[in-house]
């Protein structure tokens, strides 16, 4: 019954269930018996481990008790024969060895200590841990033992140190004092026997005979009356030595017997725990052993017996599986064989539920399908042929009819069998004179053929396609054929392998390419060649930037940039400036409108570039913008400098007429100006100190003075005028002007203003013209004193500077040192309208005639200009900073000193000729230098005087320059030195050193005097002819 | 099943292979945490116990240097006192070598000592060095082997072969002296001093007139000055330790056939304790020494010495001292080798090839060299003569008297 249900159920499972319960129950087995064989592995393991630990503890045991017994019998032996092998030879041969011994059993006691410490043994737990501490200690302390009695043994026997030796020595000093006695040394020798009878047996009795005769000698010295004194304590002396050193051999011996005492108690305690770790550890071992082979028994029966279950179970499921699945299967097998003999009426079992009755169930259907579709098969088979005919016919139609695509067929000797009308326009041959033909005799190219050839080959023998490419083949008429050729490679019905060549016409695309690039080419060319810079920028960001899309030779030769660094930057980026210039808004603009724009000529200037640009902006079909560009910088160069050359013209021009005006009128005024300031110096010279006339006369004077001054301005103004350039320091230049007259008057006016200087220390010399650098300075410094209206401050400074190579070009200086004159106020500055005519003669905005002549910053340009440096101008409300840039020459200069011209020069009667063609002039020089001591004569032209020194001689000749008619002073004095060579002679003009007064220095005269001179001016003057 | 097995192989493997120690001696092992432990043997009782005294001074200067440890671990002193005798020594190195763990040993002050300990410690296996031995015994004479050399015994003293030399050529050369007489107490340094003298002297000419010895802890000294005068010596060379020193120099003074003839010791008595004692014995007397090493290095310890035992060193030899524990340092360092564990592999013949492989270290007495001998330092001795006693050992060692210094 229970069979039956367990047999139903069986054949309900499938097999996947069945096959999975066979296998499950089969591993469960084998689980079990590796299980099995693990716990014994690691029991075994375990025991193993225990045996060995058990084993290496009883070896590091017998090892310890063998080694320590080794140091014991050195030790022995070096109490043995220390006597007859000396105390250092003993100690070398057994107890140092005895010592290296005893070491080792300490470390190997600590390494016994660890294992004991680590161990599970069960054994150990019995022995007490007291004892086995006594134990590992025993080494240690048989060391220390040993060598506390080896010390013992050194301090008795040591050579030249021990007791003995030094009991010996006393006894023999003893000895030899006692020689003469007889009786007394008896009594030392019998103390000596017992000394030796005790070294040789170490009975303590010995000892004490010993020092009982030491005793008997003593008191018998202490009686001999026949010592010495001094002997009798010597002896005394030495026999106290002797009782003490026998007390300390007694106690050295003593100690020694203690410490073998110690070496046999240690024996007696660490034997029984030693033999008692070694029982534990052999107990161990034989409990483990007996606990390794129960293990082995109990293991080996258990996998026996699972064995035996498994190959029970397995053939059980052997038998079950063979009946109820492979039979199932074989039967299957026989009903597939049948069926696909074409027997089909054939149909398998399906008495199971398993898969293989499902199988079984499934074949059988299938069975029944494949029966009814083989009997439709042919019906179906002609609809669908019908159906391929007519589609064919369309794809046939269609590919004939194809406009442009060539389409051929061929077979494997590569004969044309198919050729559309599209091939025969495209390569000239009709389908009747194609078709049969080779390829390569038709249109392809002799160059190509073999590779053509060789391509076909390769396909139809190893299936390489051929790719597809343009090709260049052959009409009939000889001409090209551009197309792209793609190819096919089909099998025919009869299995025969067919190409397809399908060839695009590609001749119009040709066409218009070649008509494009000539078109390309042209544009380069334009683009390349044009002078102007051309520029195409694509916009980016809705208009905001543009990106370089090209850039010609010009565009790269007038910005110095490389194309190739700038393509794909953005305009920003490349042209930072171009914001600020303007451009970047009008490409916006004609971006977004397409109308071209002009952008003109205006400064681009950005950290790298600059210069004057003009655009032309125009927008592509294509969106891009064009800008077409010129360099027009050395045009707006040359605008400037033309600008500037008229301006400099006009100055010049101007210049020049108040020159002309100026030459025109300084002689004829000086002239008169020297009778103006001559005469009132003559006159106050007569009148007393208390005179009314001097005031009046005095303004005479001061006034032709002025006038005088006037006369210089316009001179120098006037240019052209040879200036005296001599080495000077700027910085005295500065203090004096700040000690002279003239600035403390004018500093008088204004004392609401103080002036401060800042001068640089070793400030290097300059080759100027101090007059009017002190003018400069002057005038400068009136000015400043003048724009203050209230309470400020007047700054003069000096210092040195080398500009910066493009500072300096730009503001035309050289790279060199330059001294810097600065000359600063707090007033209320210059406007913008007034600053560029400053330094136009007679412009000014002040009261004319309040600061003298109104060409004072006139004076200071010319001198500048005459010094070859520049003047910088600075002013806002705040107030104005003139600095003069002179260049410094060279470093080594000597500043040549001023004469001193506040005394005037007496004469001493020397003989001076008066040669003037004014006779008001000739008069105020004659009286002038009558009144300085001298003796005069004069007369009105150079062939006067030239007469006159042939008949007389003169000390000086003071000879005027421009006589009308006759001779000038040059010629006069040319004369006169063609027979009197050595005549010395002052010059004296209205001008100033012009070229006929420089001639005439260069002749040999002594000095220029300018008119109008006064009269210590004319006293110098001569007085440095006369000692030259 | 699988995992079973699994487990059970991997109780098989092993994590890590133990460290092996290939050194031939065999290696320490310092466990993390556990002290390092140099014995030091030095005469610390009797006359030369200020000698051992600055000895250990001068080790300890070095030692603070690395705040009392070497690669992380505290090092731990085992002092014994040898006694300055060749038993004692013996017998001190025995309780050193007695404890395995002992790495190494800082002595001896006496040469004497040093012998029988050199001797036991390097049959142990064990490393010594010295800033204090000078005999020429220990190490080499005449660029051979001595009789007491001993593989893994070093020093940073200089070797006396050469005072011998040094005291020859002023007293034949300097002095014209021809006739010497020479005392020893046996021990090794105090018979080599006196062997290299004769050896010099001879061959420079002069005569070897008498040649003997007294005892350590001899006290009667007139019968050996006997000898002496009898010889009619133009000199007396002394090399002797104190007390005997003091002995013999004292009692000379007593003897006027004395009061002509030289007498010159060695470095053993250049100590203030010796001039103190013997107080105005000594005027006259001479001595063979160490150049005592100077510069700023030199100063700045004797700083340090100052300031530590706020006393000025009675004794130049700490400075060798503290070079002989700088080297034992350093070898040390060089030859540990970290084991897995975290502990410390120290081989015992790596140390004394690491020294005998010191080439020019910079130490506070001057580069030193360990030769194949174990000699490290470059011998330079001079002769010193105590002209005002009142002026003590400052006095002494200021003037020297040959070699002179070049003006």
């Amino acid at each position: 019954m229970h069979m039956t249900l367990i047999s139903n159920y069986w054949n309900q499972l499938g097999i996947k269930r069945k096959f999975s319960f066979s296998f499950s129950l089969l591993l469960s087995l084998m689980i079990l018996i590796s299980v099995t064989a693990s716990l014994s592995f690691l029991s075994i393991r375990n025991a193993e481990d225990d045996i060995r630990e058990s084993t290496a503890i009883r070896v590091q045991v017998l090892k310890m008790d063998r080694d320590m017994e080794r140091a014991q019998r050195l030790l022995s032996d070096f109490f043995l024969n220390h006597r007859s092998i000396g105390l250092q030879q003993a100690h070398e041969q057994y107890v140092q060895p005895a010592v290296r011994q005893i070491a080792k059993v300490i470390s190997q006691s600590r390494s016994l200590e660890k294992n004991l410490f680590h161990s599970n043994l069960g054994s150990l737990s019995r022995i007490n841990p007291t004892d086995v501490n006594l134990y590992l200690a025993a080494a240690k302390r048989f060391a220390d033992t040993s060598i506390e009695a080896v010390e013992l043994l050194s301090k008795r026997v040591a050579p030249d140190s021990g007791i003995e030796f030094q009991l010996s020595g006393i006894e023999k000093t003893i000895g030899k004092e006692l020689q003469d006695f007889q009786h007394l040394e008896n009594v030392h020798k019998k103390m000596c026997s017992f000394v030796m009878s005790y070294q040789i047996r170490r009975q303590r009795h010995l000892m004490q005979e010993a020092l009982n005769s030491l005793d008997t000698l003593h008191e018998a010295v202490e009686q001999e009356t026949i010592l010495k004194k001094e002997q009798k304590n010597r002896i005394i002396s030495l026999i106290h030595s002797c009782r003490t050193l026998c007390f300390e051999l007694l106690d050295v011996d003593l100690k020694i017997s203690e410490k073998f005492q110690d070496f046999i108690l240690q024996k007696q305690i660490v034997s029984p725990v030693s033999e008692a770790l070694i029982g534990a550890t052999e107990e161990d071992g034989q409990l483990i052993q007996q606990q390794i082979d129960k293990v082995y028994r109990l293991t080996g029966f258990i996998i026996l017996s699972i064995t035996l279950i498994i190959i029970l179970t397995m053939s059980c499921i052997a038998r079950l599986l063979s009946n109820t699945v492979i039979g199932n299967i074989l039967q299957l097998k026989e009903s597939v064989r049948e069926f696909g003999k074409g027997n089909m009426d054939i149909r398998a079992s399906e008495n199971s539920r398993d898969e293989l009755g499902q199988l079984a169930r499934g074949f059988n259907g299938m069975a029944s399908q494949v029966k009814t579709l083989v009997e439709n098969l042919e019906q179906t088979v002609e609809q669908r042929t019908a159906e391929l005919s007519q589609s064919e016919e369309r794809f046939r139609h269609l590919v004939n009819d194809l406009p442009k695509i060539g389409v051929q067929g061929y077979d494997r000797e590569r004969k044309v069998i198919y050729w559309n009308k599209a091939s025969e326009i495209l390569y000239g041959y009709s389908e009747e004179e194609a078709m049969g033909k080779k390829l390569e005799d038709l249109i392809i190219p002799e160059p190509m053929k073999k590779n053509v050839l060789q391509a076909i080959q390769n396909w139809y023998e190893n299936d390489v396609a051929i790719p597809s490419s343009e090709l260049i083949l052959h009409h009939k008429d000889g001409g090209d054929v551009p197309i792209y050729c793609s190819h096919v490679m089909n099998v025919s019905s009869q299995g025969e392998k067919i190409m397809y060549c399908v060839d695009l016409d590609l001749t119009d695309l040709k066409l218009a390419q070649a008509r494009e690039q000539k078109s390309e080419l042209l544009y380069r060319a334009l683009f390349d060649h044009s002078t102007s810079g051309v520029a195409v920028y694509e916009a980016i960001d809705n208009g905001q930037d543009f990106i370089i899309k090209d850039f010609n030779k010009a565009g790269e030769e007038i910005e110095g940039v490389r194309r190739k660094s700038i393509l794909g930057r953005k305009l920003s980026e490349v042209f930072p400036g171009a914001k600020e210039f303007g451009l970047l808004s009008v490409f916006r603009t004609v971006w977004e409108t397409g109308e071209p724009a002009l952008h003109p000529v205006s400064y681009y200037k950005d950290d790298k570039l600059q210069g004057w640009r003009e655009n032309r902006v125009y927008r592509l079909p294509t969106g891009e913008i064009i800008a077409v560009y010129n360099d027009l910088t050395k045009e707006k160069q040359l605008e400037e400098e033309n600008k500037s050359v008229e301006l400099r013209l006009q100055r010049a021009r101007k210049m020049e007429a108040i020159g002309l005006m100026a030459g025109g009128v300084a002689h004829d005024l000086n002239n008169i100006l020297t009778g103006i300031t001559g005469y009132p110096e003559l006159l106050l010279l007569q009148l007393p100190e208390t005179s009314k006339l001097r005031e009046p006369i005095e303004a005479i004077r001061e006034s032709g003075k002025r006038a005088a001054a006037v006369v210089a301005d316009l001179l120098t103004v006037a240019r052209g005028v040879a200036i005296s350039k001599v080495t000077a320091n700027m910085n005295t230049l500065v203090a004096e002007y700040l000690a002279s007259p003239e600035y403390h008057q004018l500093h008088s006016i204004s004392r609401h203003v103080q002036c401060h200087t800042q001068l640089a220390k070793d400030l290097p010399n300059l080759l100027c013209s101090p007059v009017h650098i002190t003018k400069c300075i002057m005038n400068l410094v009136v000015n400043a004193m003048e724009a203050i209206d209230k309470a400020g401050r007047i700054t003069i400074s000096t210092t040195t500077v080398i500009p910066g190579a493009s500072w300096a070009r730009e503001n035309g200086l050289k790279q060199m040192e330059y001294i810097i004159l600065t000359v600063a106020d707090t007033g209320t500055g210059i406007s913008a309208e007034n600053i560029d005519h400053i330094f136009e003669p007679f412009y000014t905005k002040k009261v004319m005639g309040r600061s003298g002549t109104g060409l004072g910053l006139a004076v200071v340009w010319n001198t500048m200009e005459d010094h070859a440096g520049k003047i910088f101008v600075e002013s806002s409300e705040k107030g104005t900073r003139f600095q003069l840039y002179f260049p410094v020459s060279s470093r080594g200069g000597v500043v040549q000193s001023e004469c001193d011209t506040e005394e005037e020069y007496i004469g001493h009667n020397e003989h001076i000729l008066v040669v003037d063609d004014e006779p008001a002039l000739r008069d105020v020089a004659c009286q002038m230098l009558e009144n300085l001591g001298y003796t005069v004569d004069s007369v009105s032209s150079g062939e006067l005087a030239v007469e006159f020194l042939k008949d007389n001689q003169v000390d000086l000749l003071m000879l005027d320059m421009l006589m009308d008619p006759g001779m000038n002073g040059a010629q006069t004095y040319e004369k006169i030195l063609s027979f009197s060579p050595d005549q010395k002679a002052i010059v004296v003009s209205g001008f100033s050193e012009s070229d006929d007064v420089r001639a005439t220095l260069n002749l040999g005269a002594c000095a220029f005097l300018k008119k109008p001179y006064s009269m210590k001016e004319l006293s110098y003057k001569v007085q440095e002819a006369l000692t030259s | 099943m699988c995992s079973c097995l699994a487990a059970a192989l991997s109780s098989c493997n092993t994590s890590e292979p133990p460290f092996e120690c290939t050194d031939p001696l065999g290696c320490l092992e310092v466990a993390p945490g556990d002290h390092i432990k140099i014995g030091v043997l030095q005469s610390l009782s009797g006359k030369t116990a200020p000698l051992g005294e600055a000895q250990i001074r001068g080790f300890t200067l070095a030692l603070n240097k690395r705040k009392g440890e070497i690669l992380g671990h505290p090092v731990a002193l085992q002092i014994e006192d040898t006694g300055c005798s060749a038993v004692g020594g013996a017998n001190a190195a025995l309780k050193l070598i007695a404890d395995p763990q002992t790495l190494a040993i800082f002595g001896s002050t006496c040469s004497g000592a040093a012998a029988t300990a050199s001797k036991a410690m390097s049959d142990a296996g064990l490393t010594m060095i010295s800033g204090n031995n000078s005999a020429p015994f220990l190490t080499s004479i005449a660029g051979r082997a001595a009789a007491n050399w001993q593989a893994g015994y070093f020093r940073t003293a200089g070797n006396e072969q050469y005072a011998g030399n040094t005291v020859a050529e002023y007293v034949f050369k300097q002095l014209g002296l021809r006739r010497a007489a020479t005392i020893n107490d046996s021990d090794i340094y105090t018979k080599g001093l006196t062997e290299s003298f004769k050896k010099a002297f001879v061959e420079l000419g002069g005569e070897i007139v008498l040649d003997t010895a007294v005892n350590k802890g001899e006290t009667q000294m007139l019968p050996v000055l006997t000898a002496v005068v009898q010889s009619k010596a133009d000199l007396l060379f002394f090399p002797l330790f104190q007390p005997e020193g003091n002995h013999l120099l004292v009692q000379a003074r007593t003897v006027p056939e004395l009061n002509d003839t030289f007498m010159i010791g060695s470095g053993a008595l250049i100590e203030q304790n010796f001039l103190e004692a013997v107080g105005d014995a000594a005027q006259g007397m001479c001595f063979v020494g160490p150049t005592p090493p100077t510069g700023s290095a030199v100063d700045r310890l004797t700083a340090s010495y100052i300031s530590k035992y706020h006393e000025e060193p009675t004794v130049s030899y700490f400075l060798f001292a503290h070079d002989a524990a700088e080297l034992l340092f350093v070898a040390i360092e060089q030859a540990a080798i970290p084991t897995p564990d975290g502990a410390l592999s120290i081989g015992r013949q790596k140390i004394r090839d690491i020294l005998y492989s010191t080439k020019a270290f910079k130490g506070v007495t001057g580069a030193l060299s360990c030769d194949q001998f174990g000699d490290c330092a470059k011998p330079s001795f001079h002769i010193l003569c105590l002209d005002d006693p009142a002026l003590g050992l400052k006095g002494l060692e200021a003037n020297i008297v040959y070699p002179r210094k070049s003006p």
